[in-house]
């Protein structure tokens, strides 16, 4: 029940995280969006996970069951400029590294890729070791437009 | 003469490669808590950074043990070692070859208490199995290394628990 309460706790934060980087309306207001993934708080939730150089998967849907995917992004290929993550170690927001990032380094991850749409997508995410196929779990982050 | 030139190229290559596949030994830093300047007093949460690297081959994993210096003597005892813990939750650092420092841990109240001293012995692992040092003789080294295991002062950190940070 504690470990409910906490993902529930962690989706709120993400749905608050992404909030302001959202403008309501259809077609919004054009220009980059930022969405930002807690990685740290989910990995101190789920339990360690991945401890080798790590990459992020992100997943974008027109329907619940991600059966109609429209966008799939993978910080390990050429959209790797588009993702940066939080340094426990340096307390400042670096890029995406070739080799992956050390993932017990990573206290959040934020995507600054294209991500206009103007209709409702929902969202997923999740962690991969670099050059393999290690997947962790997906994540949830929510509905956006 | 034809015959001879596969048997040379053989003779040529062969070493290299041989050379690529020998074993060098890995190195572990503990940043924070600082390997080589021991003795600090650090808050809770004790955040613990390291670096792991190998010049010539690609280290395979590091391994961080945690366990607390009982009699405050920054010797590491037998019973003492015997407590030990893999940080972080049990686990290795795989095949992250970094020699650029990065956080493994946090150390909170679950682990530490304060005004107690904790030691962290950091070992890394080559793709040959080659260690930094034996941890079989680790026992009686002090915070400094350099003893009979190979331990080097920057992978093994000393250090006390001042409290809980503001």
């Amino acid at each position: 029940m504690k470990k409910l309460f906490m993902i529930l706790g962690l989706c709120t934060m993400a749905m608050l995280v992404m909030a302001p980087s959202f403008p309501v309306g259809i077609g919004g207001s054009g220009g980059k969006k930022v969405i930002s993934f807690p990685y740290k708080l989910w990995r101190e939730t789920l339990g360690i996970v991945f401890t080798a150089y790590t990459d992020v998967q992100i997943q974008v849907s027109t329907d619940i069951g991600f059966t109609d995917i429209v966008k799939d992004v993978n910080s390990n290929s050429i959209n790797r400029h588009d993702f940066n993550f939080f340094s426990a170690t340096e307390g400042i927001y670096k890029g995406w590294m070739d080799t992956g990032v050390p993932a017990t380094d990573i206290l959040d991850i934020i995507y600054t890729g294209d991500l206009n749409f103007t209709y409702d997508v929902y969202i997923r995410w999740r962690i991969v070791e670099h050059g393999t196929e290690n997947y962790g779990d997906w994540l949830p982050l929510g509905v956006m437009r | 003469m034809r015959k001879l030139l596969p048997i040379t190229l053989i003779i040529l290559i062969f070493p290299g490669v041989l050379f690529s596949w020998t074993g060098t030994d890995p190195t572990v830093e503990i940043i924070s808590p600082d390997g080589v300047n021991d003795g600090q007093e650090v808050s809770i949460p004790v955040k613990v950074v390291v670096k792991q690297y190998n010049t010539e081959q690609g280290i395979d994993y590091g391994c961080y043990y945690f366990f607390c210096d009982t009699d405050n003597d920054g010797i590491i005892d037998s019973d003492e070692w015997s407590g030990r813990v893999k940080i972080p939750k049990g686990q290795n650092i795989n095949d992250i070859n970094q020699d650029t420092a990065f956080t493994i841990d946090y150390l909170s109240i679950d682990k530490v208490e304060q005004n107690k001293n904790y030691f962290i012995v950091g070992v890394g692992v080559d793709l040959d199995g080659n260690t930094s040092c034996d941890t079989t003789l680790i026992v009686g080294e002090n915070y400094n290394g350099g003893g009979a295991s190979g331990i080097v002062d920057k992978a093994i950190s000393w250090f006390k628990i001042k409290g809980l940070k503001p």
